[in-house]
């Protein structure tokens, strides 16, 4: 598989009269977008903003966000499953605007309940809470209302649907253009280099009206772990649903710009040989069952000749089990593992940073915490809505969307959990 | 600034008196520097002094805890040391506990930083560790390791002293205190990852960034004899809650548990209850809360297996659930238990 | 105390004295999959034998296994 990545830098997003790249500058016509979102009946409104890094600004109710990427040569398509085509994808030629996201904002009426509910998410583009690698693009965001009379299903389909159409409708700006450079994706044989294995568990869910991760469009329920070549990743077959992009559900954009796969491809040929990707599924609900996709995996890295595995994971207690499992299953077959996990501690920072753990896992990076308490500060403007409520079920109190927001916890900042390490977030032993 | 004036504390052996048979000796007070203080003096040359030496059988501060402690903070603020330094301890349990609860008494009484030095296998380290102003430096186990301990305790010491902050554990050499940070590391954790990983995979040494815990082990308690004349309670982690949520309970991260009543037709309709929890799919338990709350099969026990379900029950959402909040919460449940002469618990979790 | 939990082997590590095995995390007691009657016995003997575990003593921490009827 070789794919050909061409960037196209963004360093400027300009509402206008017409949409068109022109160099650096990607100029929006906001006419136009709204037209092409709301041709959809199941939405009835559509606001389009810029936010920028740095800029007093908030957007809530932030669902989703995607880099516009489009597949010029090769099979399939970027961000397969969405337009219906499952051809295989990760090779040929992929075009990307860099530095620039569309984001959704929108409310779904019906919050939901249990592991299914629509959560509130803020992406904050300044302030302590700008920890999100969006937080340093230029986000072009499309504040969406629904129309009266649909379920969730319809909502959540319609809103993911326009997200991507927009996408796509400014990646095709690059169609005529010549890249600022272009990078080369292929895992040549790297001989004689540690053969490394890349272990990305993440939440899903079986049984769920709206799913909450998908394969190539294809929501992903109670699978056993699968191989998968990184390359798929960058052409976006693996991405979240748009029911809130809350600190635990990473963003369509960090699944194509995905910190480790991007690392281990730099290393590729150099200190490692990046064998690829097993695609883990968490979590099972019987300990036989986490056992078994844990034994599963490993069997998997051990059958691609692994030496070594760096697991990520995503969740909370429960899919954690599996995190452990999976790193001690590992290293009783000899795959030397390194284990990424954010902590909990507790508000000041003097409770056990973990659940529990495996005596196996002895190389672990820590990723930040989860408990501490975090105030956002007001902004000079909020992005999507004048109110919001943060946590619907405790009460359906909506507090000013632009004000100070003092959080209990970093669950509701978007990417305020950093699965992947993108970011610098670390617990240190005082 | 002039040099920075230290208090040293070491007990009956290091001040020269006796060993075991003399840890019953109270406090004696020497106004310049006795046993490893003569040491400390050396290490710290001119930029501090050690004004005062406080000698103290092991026996006297650990079985005269109150008294002890409060002689010896009278001599300490007749000095007013701007830092108190304790043993080094070794591996002496007795010593390191009286090094730790006095380095505590000072900082929390008086305001003065105090460092001291142990095993980290010594008991006084799990106690004494996350005593505010207090740091424990690591030693070995064996005291004639002292020559190497004591330029550590002055370098410290006068850290401490001259006001400067004291940075993260792995750093300044000192046993964690059990507080971790949230800060931000010099790389992405990414990077950080794949570097600890090749370290790993070439056999070089690394430092895992969260070292493994042990757990507190709580001994069972005993059978019950009389499980016929037992009156049972139930605890659920579903977040089961009266249809509307009447006390705001939230999905995750639980600040709050609470006591509801089984109603008095004695059956968990759906329509009267909800579940208010983001870790499972409650579709299930909505539907029958029989499923996370067994009281049919309890109802047909009772009287029989047991005497009597107590009529009301405990509920919490056990999700993202601080330790201390469940610490608490369990003590307290325990509590409401023992008051409501309750015998036995069922705790369901989900 | 008896813990009933779907995730006994965890339970035990975490040195819970009684714990007795239920079924899955979204229904520990029961299996809503299976005919009303047969869910109701399901659960009856995770209740069953949780009792039983209040009955014995126990040194370390003890998983108990419902035993099926079936």
């Amino acid at each position: 598989m070789r794919l050909e990545l061409a960037t196209f830098p963004v360093s400027q997003v300009t509402l206008d009269g017409s949409t068109r790249l022109e160099g650096r500058n990607l100029h929006v016509s906001r006419e136009e977008l709204s037209k092409l979102i709301t041709a959809d009946v199941r939405l009835s409104h559509a606001e389009v903003d810029v936010v920028e890094p740095g800029e007093s600004v908030r957007v809530v109710h932030f669902c989703d966000a995607i880099e516009p990427r489009i597949k010029v040569q090769g099979p399939g398509e970027c961000y397969p499953g969405l337009t219906g085509s499952v051809e295989t994808v990760g090779a040929g030629c992929t075009h990307r605007l860099a530095g620039v996201s569309v984001a959704l904002s929108a409310e779904y009426p019906v919050k939901g309940s249990g592991v299914g509910a629509a959560h509130e998410a803020v992406l904050e583009m300044s302030g302590p809470g700008a920890v999100s690698p969006l937080s340093q693009t230029i986000n072009l965001v499309l504040s969406v209302k629904f129309a009266s009379g649909f379920g969730q299903t319809e909502y959540h389909e319609a809103l993911r649907a326009a997200g991507f159409k927009v996408a796509r409708h400014l990646a095709q700006l690059t169609l005529d253009k010549e890249a600022e450079h272009v990078q080369l994706f292929e895992l040549a044989p790297a001989s004689g280099l540690p053969k490394v294995v890349y272990i990305h568990q993440l939440l899903t869910h079986v049984s769920l009206p709206v799913p909450y991760l998908f394969w190539y469009g294809r929501a992903i329920t109670d699978w056993m772990p699968f191989w998968a070549h990184p390359n798929e990743l960058l052409d976006g077959a693996l991405l979240p649903n748009a029911l809130g992009a809350y600190a635990a559900k990473p963003s369509s954009w960090e699944h194509v710009n995905h910190p480790v796969v991007q690392r281990l491809y730099e290393q590729h040929g150099k200190s490692l040989d990046f064998l690829g990707v097993i695609v883990h599924r968490t979590r099972f609900e019987t300990f036989e069952e986490k056992q078994l996709s844990a034994n599963q995996a490993a069997k998997l890295a051990q059958l691609m000749g692994a030496q070594g595995a760096i697991i990520t994971w995503i969740g909370a207690g429960n899919a954690f089990i599996e995190g452990m499992l999976t790193a001690q299953a590992l290293e009783r077959m000899g795959i030397k593992t390194v284990f990424m996990t954010y902590e909990h501690g507790g508000k000041e920072g003097t409770e056990s940073p973990l659940m529990f753990s495996v005596p196996e896992a002895d190389a672990i990076v820590s990723l930040g915490s989860l408990d501490r308490r975090i105030t956002l500060p007001p902004v000079d403007r909020a992005v999507g809505d004048m109110t919001l409520s943060i946590d619907r079920e405790a009460g359906p109190e909506r507090v000013s969307a632009s004000g100070e927001l003092k959080l209990d916890w970093f669950l509701p900042v978007a990417s305020g959990l950093d699965h992947w390490g993108a970011g610098t977030q670390i617990c240190t032993a005082y | 600034m002039g040099p920075v004036k230290i208090v040293h504390y070491i007990n009956q052996f290091f001040g020269g008196i006796g060993g075991e048979e003399k840890a019953d000796v109270e406090l004696l007070v020497h106004a310049k520097p006795v046993g490893p203080a003569i040491g400390l003096q050396k290490a710290l040359g001119e930029r501090g002094e050690v004004v005062a030496t406080l000698v103290c059988g092991d026996n006297y501060v650990n079985l005269n805890m109150e008294t002890a402690r409060a002689q010896i903070i009278e001599a300490v603020v007749r000095f007013q040391p701007q830092v108190f330094v304790a043993g080094p301890a070794f591996n002496a349990g007795r010593y390191g506990f009286a090094c730790g609860e006095i380095c505590k008494a000072v900082a929390e009484q008086l305001g003065i930083p105090a460092v001291t030095g142990m095993y980290p296998e010594n008991p006084g380290v799990a106690v004494y560790k996350s005593a505010p102003k207090v740091w424990i430096l690591p030693t070995s186990d064996l005291a004639g390791s002292m020559v190497k301990v004591l330029p550590k305790l002055a370098a410290f010491a006068l850290k401490l002293g001259q006001g400067m902050p004291i940075g993260q554990a792995a750093e300044e050499g000192y046993i964690p205190t059990g507080r971790r940070q949230l800060e931000h590391a010099a790389t992405p954790g990414a990077e950080r990852a794949i570097d600890m990983l090749l370290a790993k995979l070439h056999g070089e040494p690394f430092v895992t960034e969260i070292p493994a815990e042990r757990l507190e082990k709580v001994p069972a308690p005993p059978a019950l004899s009389k499980l016929q004349e037992a009156r049972l309670v139930v605890i659920t982690t579903s977040g089961m809650v009266p249809r509307g949520n009447p006390d705001e309970f939230k999905m995750f991260n639980a600040t709050q548990w609470r006591k509801y009543s089984l109603p008095e037709h004695g059956v968990l309709r759906p329509e009267e209850w909800e579940f208010i929890h983001g870790g499972f799919n409650t579709a299930f338990a909505q539907a029958n809360p029989n499923v996370v709350f067994p009281l049919d099969a309890l109802r047909q026990f009772a009287g029989q297996r047991f005497k009597e379900l107590y009529s009301e029950f405990y509920s919490i959402t056990g999700v993202g659930t601080s330790l201390t909040m469940a610490q608490r919460a369990g003590e307290q449940i325990a509590a409401s238990m023992h008051d409501d002469q309750v015998d036995a618990a069922l705790l369901v979790a989900t | 105390m008896v813990l009933i939990s779907a995730m006994p082997q965890l339970a035990q590590q975490v040195g819970a004295s009684r714990v007795v095995a239920g079924r899955k995390i979204p229904h520990p007691c029961g299996d809503p999959t299976l005919p009303p009657e047969l869910d109701f016995k399901v659960r009856g003997e995770i209740v069953g034998m949780a009792l039983k575990a209040l009955e014995e003593n126990v040194t370390d921490p003890k998983i108990f296994v419902p035993i099926s009827t079936n």
